[in-house]
């Protein structure tokens, strides 16, 4: 009898730990993935119009409710950064952060709709952060809110090849006075700690000793954020060149004028699947201009 | 039985991270009548993963319904390497980007995001019983800069096409009723110039993307004499030996069209002209002179 209890409790016991992955799921669920908070509330859009005079003396004011439609968006870039809006990849209005980084900006909409609202952030020496896209729902009456929004910082190299054993600094700007996580990616893996300066700015110089020769990437984000910086690619090799005499490959841009865009993605697809494809256009190096290709140029776009 | 409980017991860890993966799917009406057009839409849930690429093939069930084409109005990806289109004739292949990636949409009156919409296909039914949709390719890249996999489950769906019992039903008039909501034509649209790249081996092409606000692009053409021919952007425009304006119109469905138009330059510009008038009056001066 006892033994059969025993089976029944540990029989429930498992089912409800089974159970478990369930409520952590949902619980991940409700927190979206770079804590961008959206929210909706009704501004007040009374307006009233004055009394009209009349043979008769007049009346009262009137109290009219124009129901209004927007959406604003708020959060942290750098110091004195421009912020770029643009909806359905078209421009809209471009604003600048205040001297914390801080950023807030709204625009007015017509139409009950969902729109894809798009932000970049241009540093003080005109370095871009990746697009951040905002698809959102917006509805008559209300003004939706996303708030939390946050670029990663941005990042440069000053040598596009290092020579190996020798020094690459890496600089670029984020919020004032933050702790910062630089990656090292390639044949080794290193990670770097650093912190931003009171104007925003930052400078690491780090070290190619004990990294082999070959491409490496390096990537910058808040320490304990998960959104990364662009990914900047250089290569430890027999010498030094610096950017100014070798600029950095921007991935698929076969046109060479920094900038990802419409040009771009159309010149790769028309490489699409065929063969023997020239080197600008196979960013990944696999001899095919594949969907992979397209996931790369997308990340990279610059509009 | 207590093979049984094991068994039980492993399904029971194994479903709730089943139910909780990445999936790409399929909504739409799951009834319609015999020589009604209906919708059906792609979308993705991503688990909140930010995504910016997709090549899929959807299969259909070409005896009992035909694909009438696609809308990407109210969707997220605008950008088609290759837009949704058939091929042997019971398949639909789509590929696509979304610069910059989403994970969902932001919307303030759900407490997670929104899934991700891809596209609308437009089907009209022709025949009665089940018409199946299924999916024979789901790449989902993630916006990471290296074109990372996504694993996505697939959902397949089904669409109950119904006799409706007149036998008066008159198609043309449907067809004419179908669309009488959407008078409004695409939005203008601007033809993007590529000059010819030794970089990537690319001739001078144009580049245009055009957007409808109610019923969605259906397809480019180009003027060619009197007529308009049927054309997917990039076009391949070969260089004349004067400069030539090239006009695309984008049609919606229901037949509205926007007309843009580049001047593309020639081989012989205006300046080349002028200097070859030149060169003539003053040889012709200069030969006049010798012969007197």
């Amino acid at each position: 009898m006892v033994n059969y209890f025993f089976k029944k409790i540990i029989l429930a016991l498992l089912i409800i730990l089974s159970l478990f992955p369930f409520y952590v799921i949902r619980a991940v669920d409700i927190i979206d993935s770079d804590d961008v908070v959206v929210s909706a509330r009704v501004i007040d859009t009374s307006i009233v119009i004055p009394p009209t005079p009349t043979s008769l003396g007049g009346g009262g004011a009137v109290n009219l409710f124009i129901p209004k439609i927007g959406v604003a968006l708020r959060g942290e870039a750098y110091p004195n950064a421009k912020i770029t809006l643009l909806k359905g990849g078209i421009f809209v209005l471009s604003v600048n952060a205040d001297n914390r980084g801080f950023f807030n900006m709204s625009i007015e909409e017509k139409y009950e709709n969902t729109a894809l609202y798009t932000i970049f952030a241009e540093d003080s020496d005109g370095n871009k952060s990746l697009l951040l896209n905002y698809p959102v729902a917006v509805y008559s009456g209300y003004i939706t809110e996303l708030s939390n929004i946050r670029f990663a910082p941005t990042i440069s190299l000053d040598k596009s090849e290092v020579l190996e054993g020798d020094y690459i600094t890496i600089y670029g700007y984020a919020m004032p006075d933050r702790s910062l996580y630089v990656s090292l990616d390639g044949l080794n893996q290193k990670n770097f700690l650093t912190n931003s300066l009171s104007d925003g700015s930052y400078k690491i110089t780090i070290p190619m000793t004990d990294l082999s020769k070959g491409s490496y990437s390096l990537n910058i984000k808040y320490l304990n954020d998960t959104r990364i910086s662009k990914l900047v690619k250089f290569i430890i090799g027999d010498s030094n060149k610096n950017v100014e005499n070798y600029p950095l490959v921007i991935q698929g841009d076969c046109n060479k004028d920094n900038l990802i865009n419409l040009i771009d993605f159309s010149v790769m697809a028309f490489w699409y699947k065929k063969d023997n494809p020239p080197s600008c256009v196979d960013v990944n190096s696999d001899n095919v201009v594949n969907l992979i290709d397209f996931s790369i140029l997308a990340y990279f776009w610059t509009n | 039985m207590k093979k049984n409980i094991f068994l039980i017991i492993c399904a029971l860890f194994f479903i709730p991270r089943v139910l909780f993966a990445s999936s790409i799917y399929l909504t739409g009406e799951q009834n319609t009548n015999i020589g009604e057009s209906f919708k059906v839409l792609v979308s993705i849930d991503s688990e909140n993963n930010a995504i910016n690429s997709i090549d899929a093939i959807v299969g259909f069930d070409s005896n009992l319904i035909d694909y009438i084409g696609f809308q990407d109005n109210e969707t997220l990806f605008k950008n088609w390497i290759q837009a949704p289109s058939v091929f042997e004739s019971n398949k639909i292949q789509m590929t696509g980007i979304v610069p910059g990636g989403v994970s969902g949409i932001y919307n303030p009156n759900q407490k997670k995001l929104d899934d991700i919409r891809v596209v609308y296909l437009v089907f009209k039914s022709k025949k009665t019983g089940v018409a199946n949709f299924v999916f024979h390719k789901k790449d989902v890249l993630q916006n990471d800069g290296l074109g990372s996999p996504l694993s996505v489950d697939s959902k397949n769906f089904s669409v109950n096409i119904k006799d409706n019992n007149s036998p008066t039903f008159n198609y043309d008039a449907f067809e004419a009723q179908k669309n009488t909501e959407d008078t409004l034509p695409p939005l203008p649209f601007i033809i993007t110039f590529i000059p010819a790249l030794k970089a990537s081996e690319t001739n001078t092409m144009i580049s245009f993307i055009a957007e409808d606000i109610e019923s969605g692009i259906k397809e480019y053409r180009i003027k060619k004499g009197g007529s308009y021919e049927v054309v997917t952007s990039p076009l391949i425009v070969n260089k004349s030996l004067f400069s030539k304006k090239i006009t695309i119109r984008a049609y919606d469905f229901n037949d509205n069209f926007t007309e843009s138009h580049i001047q593309i330059d020639g081989i012989v510009t205006f300046w080349h002209i002028i200097i070859l008038l030149i060169g003539l009056f003053s040889s012709s001066l200069f030969v006049r002179k010798l012969l007197k």
